[in-house]
C-alpha cells in the first residue's frame, strides 16, 4: 500500500496549459463514437524542476469503452503512441490524462491509479487530472486536480481516491499569440472561418483597433469632466501615468531620425527591385539564347 | 519508396483552395516554433473535397539522429526517410483508431524567413504529388509571424514544372524548360488559406475572452488581462534586424546564383570547344575523302566524328531556376516588409508633429 507519499514528493501547486493541447481535447470529442458519453486521453507536458508547476503542452486521445459496470482503456495504444510522441518531442513526458466530463466517479480513481502507477505511470510525482465540461448547451469550464490515496478498505484501495483542486491559468508563448490571434478572429464570424490576411491588412486592424480605444478613452474623460460620469482617482492616476509616457523628442533629430530610417528603407527596396528586373531581362535573355 | 497512396491519380478533382482547422495551425506553429531556427517539418492529414482541400490533422517527425551539424539538411527530406515513413505508418494506424481521417495530403516545414527553396522541396513535392496530385506544402515563416500576423503559405508545384520533370525525365534541360514555358516564376503555385473553428472551439474561444478572468478590486486588472488580448507588437517600431537579415540572406543567394551561372558559362565554352574541334576534325575528313576519291580508297563518313568527340553533358537547369525564385522571394519580403515599415514611420512622425 502507498503511504504518505504526498509528503515526500513535490506536489504541483500550478498548472500551466497550453491552449493547442485544449483545442486537441475537443477535436477528440468531436469525433467520439457513437453513444460515448465522454472521452480520454493522455497529457503530455514538461515539469519543473522542483515539481512545483507543470505545463501541458499537448495532449493525444486513447480509445476506451465505458459501460455502468467497468470501464476499459487501450493500454497498448497508450504506450506506443506515447512512444512515438516522445521520438518527435524529447522534452515532454507523461504528465497526466483528460476526460471531457466534470464529474468525477469510481472509474475516474482507477484511470488516475493506472496513471500514477509505477511501472508506466507518472510515479513518484502525482498525475494531474484535468476534466474539460465540452457540452454545447452549456459553458466551457476546465478543473484540473491531483490525487491523493483516501484509505477506506484495503481491498478497495484502487478505486478510491481524493481529487484534489489545482489552480490552473491558460498560457501562451510569443508566436503562439499569432496564431491564437488569428482563430480568434473568427470567433464572431457567422461562417467560422477568416482568411491569412496580409502584412498591411493586420498593421489597418491593429491601428483601427487602438483608434477605437482612444475613442472610448477620450469619450470618458470628458463626460467626467462634464459632471456625467462619476469620476475615479485610480483611472485617473492611471491615464495620467500612461500617457505621461509619450516621449519628449527635439523637432530636429526626430527629422533626421525619420530621414535616416525612411531612407535604409527606400535603398533596400530600390536593390530589390533592381535585383528583380536583372533576373526578368536574365531569363528573357536565356530563352532567347536557346530557341536561336 | 512509395507513401501510402490511397487516391488513383487521374480520378482527383483539382482543388483551388485550402482550409486549415484550428487545432492544426496551433500544433504546427508550436512545433516550428519550438525548434526555431533550425527547419522541421511534419505531416498534414485531410480530406480533399468539392475542390477544398480539408486540412484536418498534423503531426511533427522526430529529429533526425545523426550528426547535428547536417541534421537540417536531414531534416528537410525526412518525409521520405526510410525511419520517418514506418514513423508515418504506424502513426497513422494509431490515429486511424480514433476516427482520425488517415489520408495524408502533403507536409508543413518551418522556413527561416522565406529561405525554403530546394532541391529538397521539390524532392518532396514529387514524391508526395505522384501519390495525390492535390498534395500542398504548408510553408510557417516564423521570424515573420513573430513581427506580424501569422505567415502560413500553401504552395504545390505548378503543372508546368511537373510537365518538364516528366519531359526531361528530372534533368531539366534548357528546351525541355522553354518547350514547357517554365520561368522561375511559376514553379510553385500558391493557394489561398483560410482557418475554419469547430463550433466547440468557438465557444472554447468565446468563454476565454470573457471578463470573468479579470480579478477584481486590483487597478491593474483594469486592463484586459483575458488570453486574448489583442496583440500589437505589429506597431513596434525596430526595423532594423528583419531587414538587415533579409538583405544578408538575398545578398548570399545572388553569390549562389553567379555561382551558378559560373558552372553553366564553363559548360558553355566547353561546348564551343568541342564544337569547333569536331568541325576542323569534318573539314579534315572532307579533304581526305577527296584524296582517297582519286585513290579510289573506301571514304570516311563525315558523322563518324560522334566516335571521336564527346560532347559535355548539360546541366541541369533546375538549381539555376531554383536560386532564381529564392532571390524572388526575397525581394518580394522586402517589399512587403518595407511597405508597413514606411506607414509606420509616416504615422509616428505625424503623431509626433501634433504633439510638438
Amino acid at each position: 500500500m502507498m503511504t504518505a507519499q504526498a509528503s515526500s514528493t513535490p506536489t504541483p501547486l500550478n498548472i500551466i496549459i497550453h491552449p493547442q493541447s485544449l483545442f486537441s481535447i475537443l477535436d477528440h470529442t468531436l469525433r467520439r463514437n457513437e453513444g460515448q458519453e465522454r472521452v480520454i486521453g493522455t497529457l503530455l507536458g514538461t515539469r519543473s524542476d522542483d515539481g512545483t508547476e507543470i505545463e501541458i503542452r499537448s495532449a493525444f486521445a486513447v480509445p476506451h469503452i465505458e459501460s455502468a459496470a467497468q470501464v476499459e482503456i487501450d493500454m497498448e495504444y497508450h504506450k506506443t503512441m506515447y512512444n512515438l510522441y516522445h521520438k518527435a518531442n524529447p522534452k515532454e513526458i507523461l504528465v497526466g490524462w483528460y476526460a471531457t466530463s466534470l464529474e468525477l466517479n469510481a472509474f475516474s480513481a482507477l484511470i488516475q491509479n493506472f496513471y500514477s502507477s509505477v511501472s508506466d505511470g507518472t510515479y513518484p510525482y502525482p498525475a494531474v487530472h484535468l476534466t474539460m465540461q465540452a457540452n454545447p448547451s452549456s459553458d466551457i469550464s476546465i478543473r484540473t486536480y491531483i490525487s491523493t490515496n483516501v484509505g477506506v478498505l484495503p481491498d478497495k484501495v484502487s478505486e478510491s481516491c481524493l481529487f484534489v483542486p489545482v489552480p490552473n491559468e491558460l498560457r501562451y508563448s510569443e508566436s503562439e499569440r499569432s496564431g491564437l490571434e488569428l482563430i480568434a478572429s473568427a470567433k464572431n464570424s457567422e461562417s467560422r472561418d477568416t482568411t491569412i490576411i496580409s502584412d498591411i491588412a493586420s498593421l489597418e486592424r491593429s491601428i483601427e483597433e487602438v483608434l477605437t480605444m482612444l475613442d472610448r478613452v477620450s469619450a470618458y474623460v470628458s463626460s467626467v469632466q462634464d459632471g456625467t460620469s462619476p469620476a475615479n482617482v485610480a483611472i485617473g492616476k492611471f491615464l495620467l501615468a500612461n500617457l505621461s509616457l509619450a516621449p519628449k523628442v527635439d523637432a530636429d533629430d526626430l527629422e533626421k531620425l525619420f530621414n535616416s530610417h525612411l531612407q535604409d528603407i527606400l535603398l533596400v527596396v530600390y536593390l530589390s527591385n533592381t535585383i528583380k528586373t536583372q533576373m526578368e531581362l536574365f531569363n528573357g535573355l536565356k530563352r532567347t539564347a536557346v530557341i536561336s | 519508396m512509395s507513401l501510402p497512396v490511397t487516391v488513383l491519380p487521374e480520378l482527383t478533382t483539382p482543388v483551388y483552395s485550402v482550409v486549415i482547422d484550428s487545432g492544426v495551425v496551433l500544433k504546427l506553429t508550436k512545433h516550428t516554433s519550438e525548434a526555431f531556427p533550425a527547419t522541421v517539418c511534419g505531416l498534414i492529414l485531410g480530406l480533399d473535397a468539392n475542390s477544398v482541400l480539408q486540412v484536418t490533422h498534423a503531426f511533427p517527425f522526430p529529429p533526425s539522429e545523426g550528426s547535428g551539424s547536417s541534421s537540417s539538411n536531414d531534416d528537410a527530406s525526412a518525409p521520405r526517410s526510410k525511419a520517418n515513413l514506418r514513423y508515418q505508418a504506424d502513426m497513422i494506424r494509431l490515429l486511424k483508431e480514433v476516427n482520425i481521417e488517415a489520408n495524408p495530403i502533403g507536409y508543413y516545414i518551418s522556413s527561416y524567413l522565406g529561405g525554403f527553396f530546394n532541391q529538397a522541396l521539390v524532392d518532396n513535392l514529387v514524391a508526395f504529388q505522384a501519390a495525390n496530385p492535390n498534395s500542398i506544402v504548408l510553408v510557417h515563416d516564423v521570424s515573420r509571424s513573430s513581427q506580424s500576423s501569422l505567415s502560413l503559405k500553401a504552395y504545390r508545384l505548378s503543372a508546368e514544372f511537373l510537365a518538364t520533370n516528366k519531359a526531361s525525365g528530372g534533368k531539366f534541360s534548357s528546351e525541355a524548360v522553354v518547350k514547357n514555358n517554365l520561368t522561375y516564376l511559376d514553379i510553385l503555385e500558391e493557394l489561398p488559406v483560410s482557418v475554419k473553428n469547430s463550433h466547440l472551439a468557438t465557444a472554447l474561444l468565446q468563454h476565454l475572452d470573457s471578463p470573468t478572468f479579470t480579478k477584481k478590486g486590483d487597478p491593474d486588472s483594469f486592463v484586459s488581462s483575458s488570453a486574448l488580448a489583442p496583440n500589437f507588437d505589429s506597431l513596434d517600431l525596430a526595423i532594423d534586424p528583419y531587414l538587415e537579415k533579409n538583405v544578408e540572406f538575398l545578398l548570399e543567394s545572388v553569390d549562389d546564383y553567379y555561382a551558378e551561372q559560373g558552372t553553366f558559362n564553363y559548360f558553355q565554352r566547353q561546348l564551343a570547344r568541342e564544337q569547333s574541334k569536331i568541325q576542323q576534325w569534318i573539314q579534315k575528313t572532307r579533304s581526305e575523302n577527296a584524296l582517297r576519291e582519286r585513290a579510289n580508297l573506301p571514304t570516311v563518313s563525315e558523322d563518324d566524328w560522334q566516335k571521336h568527340f564527346k560532347l559535355p553533358a548539360e546541366p541541369s537547369r533546375l538549381d539555376n531556376i531554383l536560386i532564381s525564385a529564392q532571390i524572388n522571394q526575397y525581394c518580394n519580403q522586402i517589399e512587403e516588409y518595407s511597405a508597413v515599415a514606411s506607414s509606420k514611420l509616416f504615422g509616428i512622425q505625424n503623431g509626433l508633429d501634433i504633439h510638438n
